[in-house]
């Protein structure tokens, strides 16, 4: 009994539902900071201390609006889609160190690259839900993303999950893996070399996933407008923007549990200690992304693509086939 | 505190039904909860073209949009034009020739009389 309530507070409060909506203000008020600076501007200040309500500020006008959909979009099958994905998205947060018992089953990392692609998917969805050509295009360059970069980031978050079980019989779980995961890199030469490679691709992979650039062909902001989010407005547009930050949330967070050491260097066993040392390394890897996004040019989708397929389809393989012989 | 251990299937029911619940709840509170009690019109008079997708000032009345398999597929063979020009000259070639027809009907023929038991 006990149990099963431990689990609905952990999904309802910390770290479910209401930590998520707490998360995604700071780190996107963070992540427009840091945009600002880069930029020379100042970022968000108005609302709130040193402007860190203007997400939510933003968040609410946006729900607060009317819900119209023209008389050729879907009506309330893409909000289930999206609903579910976000249901998902904060669900897997508790598989993380940031839970204060996470949940783990032998080969776990199988159903949590399942649930990772939903997200992506309930995007294209959206973006499909309401026809437009720019839209189309946008969600055609976002299928053809989809495509190249998930194998890659699945492939690579898998690399130290098979490096775990060999070594340290750890049963193909996420959470046990980042419990054991600093000691992948000092094991063996081989093992430390499968952990870089196996990172680097991950890297990839999660920046294609995110769309930051110079992956960001499927926004292609005044390219296509706004590619995939060109006719969504009001609520749905709030949705498919929750979909996308969580994402930005969750991702990275499996990106520091399987390759920077999850908690390490405090014992697992402490959750609050565990939970800060992941937020920050959090923080720092989403500092990196922010400054990766705001440095470089958009790549035109063939590019993109080739540049998946030629450097992180053959680092992420390589990776993979070494995790067996490491 | 200790973690939660379950097995494969037990893990995939409670993630599938937290991701219902917390679905569920989202929808709530994000959009049943603002549109009852916050969502406001956008425009004080209902008009026609509110639900039609309007350009440079005119309705559009029939949206047309590229199919997504066609870009999914031009993308990937403007990445790999060497490949795709190999492949659909190679595909074509032999869709072209009349012994793939006539293999496609010899392999129809041999199914039928397989799964008909037509032999002696």
């Amino acid at each position: 009994m006990n149990e099963w309530l431990s689990i609905l507070l952990q999904s309802l409060i910390y770290p479910g539902l209401l930590t998520m909506i707490v998360l995604v203000i700071v780190t996107q008020w963070y992540y427009r900071k840091l945009s600002g600076r880069i930029q020379y501007r100042r970022g968000p200040t108005y609302t709130g201390p040193a402007g860190v309500l203007q997400p939510l500020a933003d968040f609410l006008k946006l729900l607060a609006k009317e819900d119209v959909v023209n008389r050729y979009g879907l009506k309330k099958s893409p909000l289930i889609i999206a609903v579910l994905a976000i249901g998902a998205l904060i669900a897997l947060g508790l598989v993380t160190p940031l839970a204060v018992q996470p949940l783990w089953a032998p080969y776990d990392i199988v159903v949590i690259a399942y649930i990772l692609l939903l997200a992506p998917l309930a995007l294209a969805y959206l973006a499909l839900s309401i026809p437009n050509p720019y839209s189309s295009i946008a969600a055609g360059r976002y299928l053809a993303l989809l495509i190249s970069a998930d194998p890659i980031y699945i492939s690579s978050l898998l690399t130290p999950v098979i490096l775990a079980a060999r070594h340290t019989l750890v049963p193909y779980s996420a959470y046990l893996t980042s419990t054991v995961s600093a000691g992948l890199w000092v094991d063996s030469f081989l093992s430390a070399i499968t952990m870089f490679i196996a990172a680097i691709s991950g890297f990839i992979g999660m920046m294609a996933i995110l769309m930051i650039k110079p992956f960001d062909f499927p926004e292609a902001e005044s390219e296509l407008y706004w590619g995939l989010f060109t006719e969504l407005g009001g609520p749905r547009l709030a949705m498919a923007f929750f979909i996308k930050f969580i994402e930005k949330i969750i991702l990275p967070l499996f990106y520091v549990m399987l390759f920077l050491g999850g908690p390490w260097p405090v014992n697992p066993a402490n959750w609050w200690l565990s939970a800060i040392v992941v937020l920050v390394k959090y923080f720092v890897v989403l500092a990196v992304i922010a400054w990766v996004d705001n440095s470089m040019p958009r790549f035109r989708p063939d590019q993109g693509i080739r540049f998946l397929w030629k450097y992180g389809y053959s680092l992420a393989f390589l990776a993979l086939i070494l995790s067996f012989i490491a | 505190m200790a973690s939660l251990m379950f097995s494969a299937e037990g893990f995939v029911l409670l993630i599938t039904g937290l991701t219902a619940l917390l679905g569920v709840l989202v929808y709530l509170i994000f959009y049943e909860l603002f549109q009852r009690y916050g969502g406001r019109p956008v425009e004080e008079k209902e008009d026609e073209l509110k639900y039609y997708p309007v350009v440079s000032g005119w309705e559009v009345k029939e949206v047309q949009t590229p199919p997504i398999s066609y870009v999914i597929v031009d993308i990937l063979s403007r990445a790999w034009r060497g490949v795709s020009r190999t492949l659909s000259r190679s595909s074509e070639a032999f869709l072209r020739d009349w012994y793939v027809y006539a293999y496609l009907l010899l392999v129809v023929i041999v199914a039928v009389t397989l799964v008909l038991r037509w032999w002696p």
